[in-house]
């Protein structure tokens, strides 16, 4: 019998940062926005695999001490973040999962999944999920880069203020 | 004969040719002689489409593409994708990809980014601001297609088969992105270099 599925857990604060890498090199996930030259971040970033789109959860880092630094090589990744509440507000839900293949235990201990509803979700819903979040979400290319939000941020809500928090 | 090895300059008519370069290839060059099997089985096909008209050549194309186009930047893209096995994007389906966008693209059109989705499959994204264009051609031979206009609303959500994906309904849309980079920025090239 199938495991119940648990899209949400509410333990987890709405505030919360959630993290995830996005590949660099060469040039296939941060592609230029063809107006401004501003790193664009494509939806093909945020890939579904097995039970949800794997990602580092703020909360967690901070208790574990995991710093962004650690999450990523910025000589090929970038990061992205979004607001746990950003997850929740396009109907989709945050758990903590634990990664044990992880080289650093730490991080791995602080590893979370973004899901939907469904297990897995149909092409069109997570394909819609996922753009929502594109447009909402900041980058950070480099170690000692600030955090931006892309050109396509069109909600006005948290992003804008946290444009460029660091 | 030459074909889709063309763009990373090796040739294959000539075995002696052939055979040394190999000795020297890179990994990269290397995959993308496994690669060109896969097209010599795909020509066939290719040709029946031309004779049917319902598809160009994308060889032809190539001659044409005199001036830095999108066919450079996209074969170059699409291709150091292709080299990683993690993107597990064969090249028959870089091939098939060129050639729906022979279809789409014309020497103006604003290039699209390319990114492999983990499983054969790859998604083409024209993104500025708030704009979108998305399409997501899976490896099972389905489409997604994603669009949102200038005011950031959701205008089109598609998926169906591949061959009954309208070209002519995406070229109007990337020809509408287009104009909207270019009046905004007309250098936009530069971004790509």
């Amino acid at each position: 019998m199938q495991d119940a599925w648990q899209k949400d857990d509410k333990t987890l604060g709405k505030d919360g940062q959630v993290y995830r890498r996005v590949k660099r090199v060469p040039a296939h996930y941060v592609h230029p926005d063809p107006v401004t030259g501003a790193p664009t971040v494509g939806n093909a970033a945020f890939r579904y695999e097995g039970d949800g789109m794997s990602v580092s959860l703020g909360e967690l880092m901070a208790a574990l001490e995991v710093e962004t630094n650690d999450l990523c090589n910025w000589a090929e990744y970038s990061l992205v973040r979004f607001l746990v509440k950003d997850v929740r507000f396009l109907k989709g839900g945050v758990v903590a999962s634990v990664d044990t293949e992880d080289k650093n235990p730490k991080r791995g201990e602080s590893h979370g999944l973004v899901r939907t509803a469904n297990r897995p979700p149909d092409k069109a819903t997570w394909g819609e999920f996922r753009d929502g979040l594109r447009r909402i979400l900041t980058v950070r290319v480099g170690k000692d880069s600030e955090w931006v939000a892309t050109s396509s941020s069109v909600l006005p809500s948290s992003v804008q203020t946290r444009k460029v928090e660091s | 004969m030459s074909m889709v090895l063309e763009g990373v300059d090796v040739e294959v008519d000539d075995k002696r040719e052939s055979d040394a370069r190999i000795v020297g290839m890179s990994a990269l060059t290397t995959r993308l002689m496994s690669g060109h099997t896969c097209h010599v089985q795909e020509q066939d096909e290719f040709l029946d489409d031309q004779d049917q008209g319902h598809g160009q050549n994308i060889s032809a194309g190539r001659l044409r593409d005199e001036g830095g186009t999108w066919r450079t930047y996209m074969r170059a893209l699409l291709f150091s994708i292709a080299a990683e096995p993690e993107a597990q994007l064969r090249y028959r389906t870089v091939d098939l990809c060129m050639r729906m966008l022979e279809g789409v693209m014309s020497n103006e059109s604003v290039y699209p980014s390319a990114t492999p989705e983990g499983d054969g499959g790859i998604t083409l994204e024209w993104i500025s601001g708030k704009w979108l264009i998305e399409l997501d051609l899976e490896a099972d031979g389905q489409y997604f297609l994603l669009h949102s206009g200038g005011d950031g609303v959701l205008k089109t959500k598609q998926r169906g088969m591949v061959h009954d994906l309208s070209l002519s309904a995406l070229r109007g849309l990337v020809a509408s992105f287009t104009e909207y980079v270019v009046n905004l920025n007309p250098t936009w090239r530069s971004l790509y270099v």
